[in-house]
């Protein structure tokens, strides 16, 4: 359904994209993981028709997205990483545009925005006006506008950025829902437990390359060692055994409780700047640190900080 | 262009314009308050330029329509870079909607609003304060025509360059009345400085209002107009130019209103 084949973009000569290659197959969902500045969005930008690529193809239900963007467009449904709503006008006005733009008239019209607003809990919210809505029925809306148009592919860039649980589960079941009925989804988040949910194929997105690419269980099983992680307070000091990244020392071992009853004592004079000490169990998150030399919440905690400042504001 | 897409899009635009329509009451009750004041100045003005029989209107309805209508350019503008706030300029980038559609579909309802503003401007100029129209009422409505042109080309230029709504806005205010001021809308261009006098045909509001004063006030025919549509068509297509070169829908806006 989607293929994407060595797609190259730079920014003013910083390679963002250097030959990503990346597959989503009919009724395939796709968790695009990676850290900030990884190149994600860039990737779904592109996709999308949004920018342009350096180098490279994107076929969308076999038409080339480079030459006939607007052919694959019709195929497409995006809800980008920040919310994109119409606040002045109502939700359904707002899932009405998009499924008009996309040619439905008519019953069949109707049919959609109904289908798409129930299954996201937004159908007793339909003549309220977006802009009086709550942070988690904006990000369902946001959501909903994506699927509005019966997409074949979907990009879901972040969607749960900032939903309560509740909003955050509707999102995931209506994904399941979607790829059950034949669409490719590209669902692109920080939260690895989604991906888990989802029972996604993962694709790692790591310095503009695609380092990991598999089914969950897989991955897990080929980088998901566990781990002993050691968090400390400026860069984390040299020790046998141990990869070094910034503020954290990693050793892959088989019993990392083992190993951490003996570390302490090897401290020496690092002890008091020790701030944790976390076992990693055999997870995608264990498998994502391996591949990427990083926590995945070490870009969550980012997000959660915007996410609190904008509750506290 | 598919116009199916082309009317949702005008029709979603119209929806976004209407849904606060409180500077678009503004700018029209606004002009009326000035020509209540400036009234008398220009019917003295007009009488001693040897109008005798002239109510003032013929001078100040012209010129404050002229102004607001500058005004309105921020519509257009703003219905751009709202959609950047709103962060749908991405959303609509990714839909079936080509660039050429999205952007016709904010242009003319805009323009529609701009041409409804100048012809409800005038009416009340007729019937408010005893405006008469001695020449050819369709040359008014060709060079109210032309002024919409220009000034659809002039908001899409400023939209091209421009990177905030601030910054929008505040050409826009500048522009609105520096360019009027200079074309006559607030006195006219006989009476003002040698140095403006010298410099006014650069204004597009200049010969805005020379068509206007020509069929209202000097009883001219639809060929009066000729000479000053021309001109302000001619700005219309040097601004259009310019804006497309310098247009790209790639280009982050900033909503900071």
């Amino acid at each position: 359904m989607l293929e994407i084949k060595a797609l190259k973009k730079a920014y003013g000569g910083h390679e963002v994209l250097r030959g990503v290659d990346l597959e989503a197959k009919v009724g395939e969902i796709v968790g695009l993981l990676g850290p900030n500045g990884a190149g994600k969005t860039t990737l779904v930008s592109i996709v999308a028709g949004l920018r342009s690529a350096d180098g490279g193809t994107v076929t969308v239900n076999g038409i080339d997205a480079v030459a006939h963007p607007d052919k694959a467009r019709a195929l497409l449904g995006l809800a980008p990483q920040d919310l994109g709503i119409y606040p002045v006008l109502s939700v359904e006005r707002n899932l009405t545009f998009f499924a008009e733009l996309s040619g439905l008239t008519g019953k069949r019209l109707r049919a959609q925005v109904k289908d798409v607003a129930e299954a996201l809990d937004l159908a007793n919210l339909l003549g309220q006006k977006a802009a009086t809505l709550s942070g988690g029925q904006k990000r369902r809306l946001h959501t909903a506008m994506a699927l509005v148009n019966e997409p074949k592919v979907l990009f879901l860039d972040e969607p749960t950025v900032g939903a309560d649980v509740q909003t955050r589960n509707q999102i995931l079941e209506v994904v399941r829902r979607r790829a059950e009925a034949g669409c490719a989804v590209v669902y692109t988040s920080h939260y690895l437990t989604e991906i888990e949910d989802l029972a996604a194929t993962v694709a790692v997105l790591e310095g503009g390359e695609i380092v990991a690419r598999g089914p969950l269980a897989g991955l897990i099983a080929e980088h998901g060692s566990p781990a002993l992680r050691l968090t400390f307070e400026g860069s984390a000091p040299v020790l046998d055994g141990f990869e070094v990244s910034g503020s954290t020392a990693t050793l892959r071992t088989p019993d990392p409780a083992r190993a951490a009853a003996g570390i302490i004592g090897r401290l020496n004079g690092s002890t008091d700047r020790l701030r944790s000490v976390d076992i990693v169990r055999p997870s995608l998150e264990a498998a994502y640190l391996a591949l990427t030399g990083r926590r995945s919440n070490e870009d969550t905690n980012e997000k959660t900080e915007e996410v609190i400042d904008e509750l506290v504001a | 262009m598919n116009w199916s897409r082309s009317r949702v899009l005008m029709r979603q635009n119209w929806a976004l314009l209407m849904a606060d329509p409180a500077p678009i009451v503004l700018l029209t009750l606004m002009p009326v308050v000035m020509m209540t004041f400036l009234q008398g100045t220009s019917r003295a003005v007009l009488r001693g330029a040897g109008y005798a029989s002239a109510s003032g209107a013929e001078l100040v309805v012209p010129g404050m329509a002229v102004m607001f209508a500058f005004f309105g350019v921020g519509f257009i503008g703003t219905a751009f870079f709202s959609e950047h706030g709103w962060g749908t300029w991405d959303r609509l980038r990714s839909s079936r909607a080509t660039t050429m559609e999205i952007v016709m579909g904010k242009i003319l309802p805009s323009a529609v609003l701009i041409l409804g503003q100048l012809v409800l401007l005038f009416v009340i100029g007729v019937v408010v304060f005893g405006m008469t129209i001695n020449g050819s009422v369709a040359g008014v409505g060709v060079m109210m025509l032309a002024c919409v042109a220009v000034l659809v080309a002039f908001s899409m230029l400023l939209t091209a360059v421009l990177k905030t709504a601030n910054q929008l806005m505040a050409v826009v205010n500048l522009a609105a009345m520096a360019l009027t001021g200079l074309g006559g809308a607030l006195a006219p261009v006989d009476v003002l400085p040698g140095w403006a006098q010298a410099i006014a045909p650069l204004s597009p509001a200049y010969w805005m209002l020379k068509g206007f004063r020509a069929v209202i006030l000097e009883k001219g025919g639809l060929d009066a107009t000729i000479i000053p549509a021309a001109a302000t068509l001619a700005f219309a297509g040097v601004l259009a130019v310019i804006a497309v070169w310098q247009f790209s829908a790639t280009d982050e806006k900033v909503w900071d209103n």
